[in-house]
């Protein structure tokens, strides 16, 4: 799964789910060369995921956020 | 192991940017070699959004950059008369609505399928889904 998240001034934050290894960015590359300029790009893993997604008020966090 | 990408949108699709106008409610004008502001500057550029039924409202100009994306030109004072109420401030609503529209096109030419959310801040959620993941 590709989740992307996109605020209200047109900053894009998109995450990539449940591919292992380097293919991960194959699966977004089609979006990020045609969306704008990287600015940013962290590697994670699945659990760091699990726990960025959902803060303790149960609302979602802006993706990329977390350093 | 999976990553995260941060991008600033930049316009490199001028169809889709026309789509994202329309749902705003603003119309796309296609060569129109200025548009409306104040006045002063330069209000040179290459196609115009204006605010449908408000003739009133001041315009987004449309230049193309040398590096092949468009550039947003407009005018914010006093709310640029009704335009900023529909673009959002420093244009962030129209670059939000335009980066929806062409990353649910890009996806959907790959075969895959998008799910559109709207979020408690603002931001809009999609979840891009295909059997290969």
């Amino acid at each position: 799964m590709i989740k992307i998240k996109i605020d209200k001034t047109g900053n894009i934050a998109i995450k990539v789910m449940g591919v292992k290894g380097a293919a991960c960015k194959e699966v977004s590359a089609f979006l990020e060369r045609a969306l704008g300029q990287k600015l940013d790009e962290q590697l994670t893993t699945e659990f760091y995921y699990i726990e960025e997604e959902t803060d303790q008020s149960g609302t979602e966090t802006m993706l990329g956020e977390v350093s | 192991m999976s990553h995260i990408t941060k991008i600033q949108t930049k316009i490199y699709n001028i169809s889709s940017l026309a789509e994202a106008a329309e749902q705003l409610g603003l119309e796309f004008i296609e060569n129109r070699r200025t548009f409306r502001c104040f006045g002063w500057g330069d209000t040179s550029c290459d196609h115009v959004l204006k605010v449908s039924g408000n003739s009133t409202a001041y315009e987004v100009g449309l230049k193309l950059s040398h590096d092949g994306s468009y550039e947003l030109k407009f005018d914010d004072f006093d709310g640029g008369y009704g335009l900023m109420k529909k673009i959002g401030a420093a244009a962030g609503l129209l670059l939000q609505r335009y980066a929806v529209v062409e990353a649910t096109r890009l996806a959907r030419i790959q075969g895959y399928s998008v799910t559109e959310s709207l979020c408690e801040d603002g931001s809009v959620e999609l979840e891009i889904l295909t059997e290969a993941l």
